[in-house]
């Protein structure tokens, strides 16, 4: 049977609390995850994805779908974008799930269909999101950033897909056209009913009744608390049987929400349980899944645990562009394509290579600094080690949300030494030979597109 | 070959270096070769001057700013090394000499900074990677691992941009003429740490030429020449990709430094010199020079600072005429103002900055991450 092997899990380290933008002296009250400037639902992803695959194969991935309503391209892949980030087979078949926050939901659907019918031996799904309201409306207090990332296969299933429900409805409820930058949705009663409780309840009611004694948890997208209260009533599931909702400390995720909530259930699920999916969006999609053999652990508590509060209402502004300006930046061509093509494989992957002599090199060069010799490499992949920080400054000159920008010589563990951005550090700054993992960020917006590269991060601080 | 005694300066100029907001490049390279022109008798550059070296960092133009302002139709040659640049427009010129190619060559160094409406240099986007990129950036780079080792900190740093400022205020054509004190570089605001705004060079617009002449031609000149006893350029691995690089030198500097100790026949560079300008570009860069060049033993520049080596009135005063830090830094334009100070040292023309005495004078200039030196060394007999 196909069902799911593993998970993982991002919520920006970022946290905005809802005091901040009411105006109020930030407290210990209710905020919202917050992916910073260099991230987005790529790097989310990629790093969901990395935590998921951690010590496991990547060469028998078949498929890979990236369900999201936050990709900075109308017309240009994600997932074969994410594909290269991760070294996935050039063999792998790649789609993009997007338009619909049930999108997440219905893009694991279609992963387990693949594998069950044998058109990949294991597929990749990624689900995120960066929620963007308006500044000053309910939308930018409630949303939440995360990405989930899931493993379907055969082999070594958690939980199996025991059955699948959907209810599709037309309405319009929330959207974001082509060219905005900020969610819209009709008026709050309206949306609740007819977007969210209706589909909800009408897709739980079609997936198959409990098996004798079995206890079904909920993993349930939802607006808001109260939406989901309600939602618990409709399908007459008890308040301790819906998975909590992080509202008060990630929000509302949009098509990561309810998969978010599915890893949190897996974390601490029994086997014998039933997890129930739902998700809604343009109607409503469920998920059912069977847990065959629980394997206890904290990929949800992990990332609520990681936290670096924003300081001020201005750093939030700069930090999501949200500051106007008089003159738009450049909207040049960028980076020049072909650099991108030719570097590919360095900025997407942190390859760098090995020569012959044993001298380890980023980024590739033709001649070795070591020896002299010429084209005796082997390409090398640096991204899965971590290293130690040989030397660094912080740089104020440099634009950022929060100066300054700590930048620095990375000593990669048996391998070279890289010259990069060191981000998400905590308040004493950096220290000579930290230890330090690498994170696929956001670099800039040359060419008002996303440019991405890997930066340095402090070891994850897991409690 | 070695360069030592083949070439001889007898002209140099130099304009006033500054924000120039009424000059343009070519105004100001009229300026500083017209100056350099009678200082070295020349009254028809088109008979006396066979080639023209230039350089500048800036430009967009390149050479034709050059011959354009000058009205000097000559072969003419465009270098380019980051901030070394203007070193190494003149190691042209006196490689051309040496080689026989020409008699009498002008060698120019400029830049107009100052005309693209920001302080500082860019943020550099070349590619995807190696942000941020700003030369405050790489140059500190070596300042924690100095700092661990060798217990020195910004208040080190501090004096000598307290040093150069002064130095500055003796010298007409600096830009900064102002003294500062300890205070105020830590308490300024912060560019790239440890270099708050006091740390770092003047960035300016400038001009700086030089006339370059065979050794036995120079007598037919006015001023006492200059002999040239080196000049040299060395590279070094960039240091954000050097696996050995220890963070607490400029391999640059030291490899051409005993190039140039090489040619110039010198074995004891701090009994030996007199007078030098060392590539401030900001006050690490200094510091590590002290040591990168022989002057000191690595980690000894922390005792020196305090005890005034370098200052005027110390054994070997550095940075005479206010460094990159006062004087200003139009990039293209800071390695021929050295040569032009040290001329100015050696032929006892100096003014209130005048080291007494002085007969053998070093320059310095580095740039790139840094990963290119160029290193000059003239004298009197």
């Amino acid at each position: 049977m196909a069902g799911i092997v593993d998970w993982g899990v991002h919520i920006p380290a970022h946290r905005l609390p809802r005091a901040l933008l009411a105006g109020r002296k930030a407290d210990s009250g209710p905020e919202r995850a917050l992916a910073w400037a260099d991230e987005d639902s790529v790097t989310m992803a990629v790093d969901a994805a990395r935590l998921c695959l951690k010590d496991r194969a990547r060469d028998t991935i078949d498929l890979l779908l990236f369900a999201t309503t936050t990709y900075a391209f109308a017309e240009k892949q994600g997932a074969a974008l994410i594909a290269a980030v991760l070294g996935l087979p050039q063999t792998v078949r790649t789609a993009d799930i997007g338009h619909s926050l049930r999108g997440g939901a219905q893009a694991l659907l279609l992963a387990h269909d693949a594998v069950k019918a044998g058109r990949a031996r294991q597929a990749l799904v990624l689900i995120a999101d960066c929620r963007m309201g308006a500044p000053g409306s309910e939308l930018e207090r409630s949303g939440g950033d995360a990405a989930v990332a899931f493993l379907i296969g055969h082999d070594g299933v958690v939980a199996e897909l025991a059955g699948s429900a959907a209810h599709s409805e037309e309405l319009l409820d929330v959207w974001r056209r082509g060219a905005d930058r900020f969610i819209h949705q009709w008026e709050d009663r309206f949306t609740t009913q007819y977007g969210f409780l209706d589909p909800s309840a009408a897709a739980a009611a079609k997936l198959p009744t409990a098996a004798d004694g079995a206890h079904r948890i909920w993993a349930t997208s939802a607006p808001n608390k109260r939406a989901l209260g309600s939602l618990a009533k409709a399908i007459g599931a008890a308040p301790t049987a819906m998975v909590p909702a992080l509202f008060d400390t990630v929000g509302y995720c949009g098509t990561a929400q309810a998969p978010l909530l599915l890893a949190a259930a897996l974390d601490t699920a029994k086997a014998g349980q039933e997890l129930a999916l739902l998700a809604h969006g343009d109607g409503a999609e469920a998920l059912l899944y069977t847990v065959v053999a629980a394997r206890p652990g904290h990929a949800v508590a992990d990332a609520v645990a990681q936290r670096i509060p924003v300081p001020s209402p201005a750093a939030y502004r700069r930090a999501r562009g949200l500051d106007a300006a008089e003159y738009p930046p450049v909207d040049d061509q960028g980076i020049s394509a072909t650099i991108h093509f030719r570097e590919r494989a360095e900025d997407l992957r942190l390859q760098g290579q090995r020569c012959a002599c044993g001298e380890p090199q980023f980024p590739k060069q033709r001649v070795c600094i070591r020896c002299g010799a010429k084209d005796r490499f082997t390409p090398e992949d640096f991204a899965e080690r971590g290293g130690t920080l040989v030397t660094y400054t912080l740089d104020s000159f440099f634009p950022s949300p929060t100066p300054p920008t700590a930048v620095g010589v990375v000593e990669v563990a048996d391998g070279p030494r890289i010259y990069m951005q060191v981000a998400d550090l905590p308040k004493e700054g950096p220290t000579l030979g930290m230890p330090l993992r690498f994170a696929f960020r956001r670099i800039h917006d040359a060419g008002q597109r996303p440019n991405y590269f890997w930066k340095a991060l402090p070891e994850r601080n897991v409690p | 070959m070695s360069l030592r005694d083949r070439a001889a300066i007898v002209g140099v100029g130099c304009t006033h270096f500054m924000e120039n907001w009424t000059s343009s490049a070519e105004d100001m390279i009229v300026d500083a070769v017209f100056e350099a022109y009678a200082d070295a008798g020349i009254e028809d550059p088109n008979r006396q001057i066979d080639a023209v070296f230039c350089g500048s960092l800036y430009s967009a133009m390149g050479p034709v700013d050059v011959s354009e302002a000058l009205k000097l139709y000559k072969p003419l040659t465009s270098v380019y090394n980051y901030c070394a640049t203007g070193t190494e427009v003149v190691r042209a010129a006196v490689m051309a000499i040496a080689a026989g190619a020409y008699d009498t060559v002008l060698a120019v160094g400029y830049d107009k900074p100052k005309d693209r409406g920001v302080s500082g240099p860019p943020v550099a986007f070349r590619g995807v990677r190696d942000l941020p990129a700003t030369p405050a950036g790489w140059f500190a780079l070596a300042a924690a691992p100095y700092f661990a080792k060798f217990g020195a900190g910004r208040e080190e740093l501090a004096q000598i941009a307290v040093k150069n400022h002064h130095n500055g205020t003796l010298a007409p054509k600096s830009f900064l003429k102002k003294e500062i004190t300890v205070e105020d570089v830590l308490n300024a605001r912060m560019i790239a740490w440890p270099f708050g705004l006091y740390d770092c060079a003047a960035q300016t617009d400038g001009a700086a030429a030089v006339i370059v002449t065979r050794a036995d031609l120079a007598r037919n000149h006015p001023k006492q020449p200059v002999l040239v006893k080196a000049i040299t350029s060395h590279c070094a691995p960039h240091p954000h990709t050097d696996p050995d690089h220890d963070f607490l030198r400029w391999k640059a500097t030291e490899n051409a430094a005993q190039d140039a100790y090489r040619m110039a026949g010198i074995d004891d560079p701090f009994r030996q010199i007199d007078v030098a300008q060392l590539h401030d570009c900001f006050t690490l860069t200094e510091l590590l020079s002290y040591e990168d060049l022989g002057f000191i033993p690595k980690g000894a520049a922390k005792e020196h600072i305090a005890s005034g080596t370098f200052t005027l009135a110390g054994e070997l005063p550095v940075n005479t005429d206010g460094g990159l830090k006062s004087f200003g830094h139009p990039t293209g334009a800071s390695g021929a103002r050295m040569i032009v100070e040290n001329t100015l040292q050696l032929r006892g023309e100096a003014g209130a900055r005048q080291v007494q005495g002085a007969k053998l004078a070093l320059s310095h200039n580095i740039g790139g991450y840094p990963t290119g030196c160029a290193v000059s060394i003239l004298g009197v007999e």
